[in-house]
């Protein structure tokens, strides 16, 4: 499966403006899809806890986990497994939702997700690819 | 391989950096179908003006704080 990269603004620590192309994918649950970055540098998969809630998931009942970014600041998460679609494949995959994780989009990192699709970019072409295993 | 075209959120968002809302976009991601302050709020919104499943994506000012 071929998805396009996705392009947005952003403004560098000395105020310039540009605009950066991310391998961003829509991932399908019930009510809604959820824009999310392949993220290669994160280990687990993060969604915001308010997107949990609105899945119907208890978010403290889950694993707890210590989720630490760049600046080596830990965030309190718990980890659930959960279920939506790419396309027509069913993923489930652990994702830790924070009340602290405060992204615009969801994060697909490489626990279960990169297990279950081998994942292709092609940056200078404007997409990325999906292949399941 | 052949180039395809990128979806541009760039203008799309514009309008509603500021406010740091949630925003429901249709599949094609050309519009913004309803803004919320939560998910919740945002998809709520969406089901009153669309029967489309909506997109949702938060508006800030600055994605660099989140692409690293």
């Amino acid at each position: 499966m071929k998805f396009p990269y996705t392009t947005f603004s952003s403004t560098t620590p000395f105020g310039r403006t540009i605009i950066d192309k991310v391998p961003m994918l829509k991932i399908e649950f019930k009510e809604f899809y959820l824009n999310c970055i392949i993220d290669t540098g994160a280990c687990v998969s993060m969604m915001p806890a308010e997107l949990g809630l609105v899945i119907g998931l208890n978010i403290k009942s889950g694993e707890p986990f210590l989720a630490t970014g760049l600046d080596n600041i830990a965030v309190s998460s718990y980890i659930h497994k959960v279920e939506f679609y790419i396309g027509k494949i069913l993923c489930k995959i652990e994702v830790a939702f924070s009340e602290k994780f405060k992204f615009p989009f969801g994060l697909l990192g490489r626990k279960d997700f990169f297990d279950m699709f081998k994942i292709h970019f092609y940056q200078s072409e404007n997409f990325f690819e999906l292949e399941t295993y | 391989m052949s180039k395809i075209k990128e979806i541009n959120l760039t203008e799309l968002i514009k309008p509603y950096a500021k406010d740091n809302v949630w925003l429901a976009l249709n599949t094609i991601q050309n519009k913004v179908l309803a803004t919320g302050k939560t998910v919740k709020e945002v998809i709520d919104n969406a089901k009153k003006v669309s029967k489309e499943k909506p997109v949702i994506i938060k508006a800030v000012q600055n994605y660099s704080k989140y692409i690293f």
